[in-house]
């Protein structure tokens, strides 16, 4: 393999997995991300003369250790941090144990429960997991969740000031701990995915690079920490990631599950996903995840919205709300209600639900009420409801679908 | 006033001990308060010397800098969960009531001993952490746990 290819190759794969275990080594993200490069432009000099090591990975974190340590020692004679330099040398060698793989992916889990610490703000942690797990620039992190350069960059840097002068560790939780810390990994995750599959305003119907960023998070997780609802959250993204291109027409705008070509759904996504919900599910502990994963899976296997099996959805619905009470749930619960009894027992639901403060200004729920006045026959009330919905509405292609289904409406 | 007054009760005598009655000196917390904008205002090497004089005299309990809030983390409990948020308390009824000065190896011990403070159940344990005065020969102004 040629020198260049073997540098990109370690650049592209072993960049973040190098970087949490010097994280470790160095104790803190500054000097790591300094050694982190160090070591780059080394192995960039050193390669081509003295061919690639049989172990690309550990010989970038040596290398970055031993010249972090190096200027550390310059250093100290005009700051104090012998105590840095005595700690960081008393670390055994990295590329010394036979185990080192092992070693870098723990240290790639530590890295993301320190991001998604929950003493951390719920944006502080998924701009910390972009930048610092998946290595994403600070202004692709800004324009995919739309705020300032400027101020995402603050973000991270309070946050990096945090989990140092507080002292957030950087460790994996152990088991008794872990039913407290997982869920903030998960949710980082779930809002990332989610972020790049249906953006919460802008003009873009979908960002598939964030999208593609969760996922590979959730594999990687997965890989590391195969928890029934870690596989319930890849399955659940598999599933939803399956349908982005019907979801998306042609001139970008929104395509409802409903409208949807099931023929342009990913088969290859559906039937991974699918396995993994089944796994998930026989694991016997089913939480939040496992359960949309399932309600999921249900969708991936009708041949068209008027074939789901919405006895099984609702039924979901209903163990889901058990497991995880909330308004949001109760509404698409109310959906699958009128798809299984009739449009007028879906309304009566979703009155009552719309009347929750959580929901009086939620888009959503109103184009739901529209969308079933519309197949009661009820026109006047679907076409208030779907104004409403349009006035709620700030995003671009969700605002045109609510407009054409408006339009669509027949006259009275 | 002499001191004492009666109960309005029981008739018993109820005496109001100053600190100095019997001799008996009584704590008090002294909470340092700054905006933003003052946080660095007053050197270190001033708080290390008003600290010592006030050691010196035989007054001082416990001192210590807090780092910015930035590094606050709140913790309640609610229905025996534990819920932890970023940040000072923002309950503005909520006010301080008491304190724990702790030695935890890190956040993570810090949040699980303050999760346990039995007001948690009720209002907000604000959780900072102390940072060291950059003076040059600095000794900590809080008495030192005994080893264990």
């Amino acid at each position: 393999m040629p020198v260049a290819t073997a540098l990109e190759d370690a650049y592209r794969r072993d960049r973040r997995k190098v970087f949490a275990t010097l994280v470790r080594l160095l104790g803190g993200f500054d000097l790591a991300e300094e050694a982190l490069h160090e070591a780059f432009r080394i192995a960039a000099d050193r390669w081509p003369v003295e061919g690639v090591p049989r172990n690309p990975a550990a010989w970038l974190v040596s290398v970055g250790r031993f010249r972090a340590i190096d200027r550390l020692r310059r250093d100290r004679r005009f700051i104090s941090l012998d105590d840095a330099v005595d700690a960081v040398e008393a670390e055994p060698d990295p590329a010394a144990p036979p185990d080192e793989q092992g070693g870098l992916e723990d240290d790639q889990l530590r890295l993301i429960f320190t991001c998604c610490h929950p003493s951390l703000a719920e944006e502080a942690q998924i701009a910390l997991t972009l930048r610092e797990v998946c290595g994403l620039a600070t202004e692709a992190i800004a324009r995919a969740v739309l705020v300032k350069p400027s101020a995402l960059a603050q973000r991270i840097v309070r946050a990096k000031a945090k989990i140092r002068d507080a002292r957030i560790p950087y460790h994996v939780p152990d088991a008794d701990e872990l039913p407290e810390r997982l869920p903030s990994v998960l949710r980082v995750v779930y809002l990332i995915f989610n972020e790049g599959y249906a953006p919460s305003s802008g003009e873009r119907a979908t960002d598939p690079a964030l999208s593609q960023e969760a996922i590979r998070l959730a594999r990687l997780l997965r890989e590391l920490l195969p928890e029934p609802e870690v596989i319930g959250l890849l399955a659940l993204l598999l599933l939803q990631e399956s349908r982005r291109l019907a979801r998306e027409a042609a001139d970008g705008e929104f395509v409802s599950l409903e409208q949807q070509n099931r023929s342009r759904w990913d088969r290859a996504h559906i039937a991974e996903g699918q396995a993994l919900a089944e796994q998930a599910l026989r694991s016997g502990r089913i939480g939040p995840y496992t359960l949309q994963a399932a309600l999921a899976a249900v969708h991936a296997e009708a041949e068209c919205w008027e074939d789901t099996d919405w006895t099984q959805i609702v039924g979901l619905y209903d163990v889901l709300l058990r497991v995880e009470p909330s308004p949001v749930i109760e509404l698409n619960r109310a959906v699958a209600v009128a798809m299984r009894d009739g449009p007028v027992a879906g309304l009566a639901l979703i009155d009552a639900l719309m009347r929750l403060p959580a929901l009086t200004q939620y888009a959503p729920g109103y184009a739901a009420r529209a969308d079933l006045c519309r197949r009661a026959g009820r026109y006047e009330e679907a076409r208030a409801a779907y104004r409403q919905a349009l006035a709620l509405s700030e995003q671009g292609p969700t605002q045109r679908y609510f407009q054409l289904q408006l339009d669509q409406l027949p006259a009275t | 006033m002499d001191g004492s007054r009666r109960c309005p009760a029981t008739g018993r005598v109820i005496r109001l001990c100053r600190n100095d009655e019997r001799g008996r000196i009584v704590k008090y917390l002294c909470l340092v308060y700054l905006d933003e904008a003052h946080w660095s205002a007053c050197p270190d090497q001033e708080c290390f010397e008003f600290a010592s004089t006030l050691a010196g005299s035989g007054r001082l309990v416990a001192a210590e800098p807090l780092h910015p809030v930035h590094t606050a983390t709140t913790v309640r409990v609610r229905n025996g969960q534990v819920a932890l948020y970023d940040g000072p308390f923002a309950e503005t009824k909520e006010l301080l009531a008491g304190f724990y000065l702790i030695d935890a190896a890190d956040l993570n011990e810090a949040l699980s001993i303050a999760g346990r403070i039995p007001p948690a159940k009720y209002g907000s344990i604000e959780v900072r952490p102390v940072r060291e005065l950059s003076v040059d020969g600095f000794r900590s102004f809080s008495p030192q746990p005994a080893a264990g």
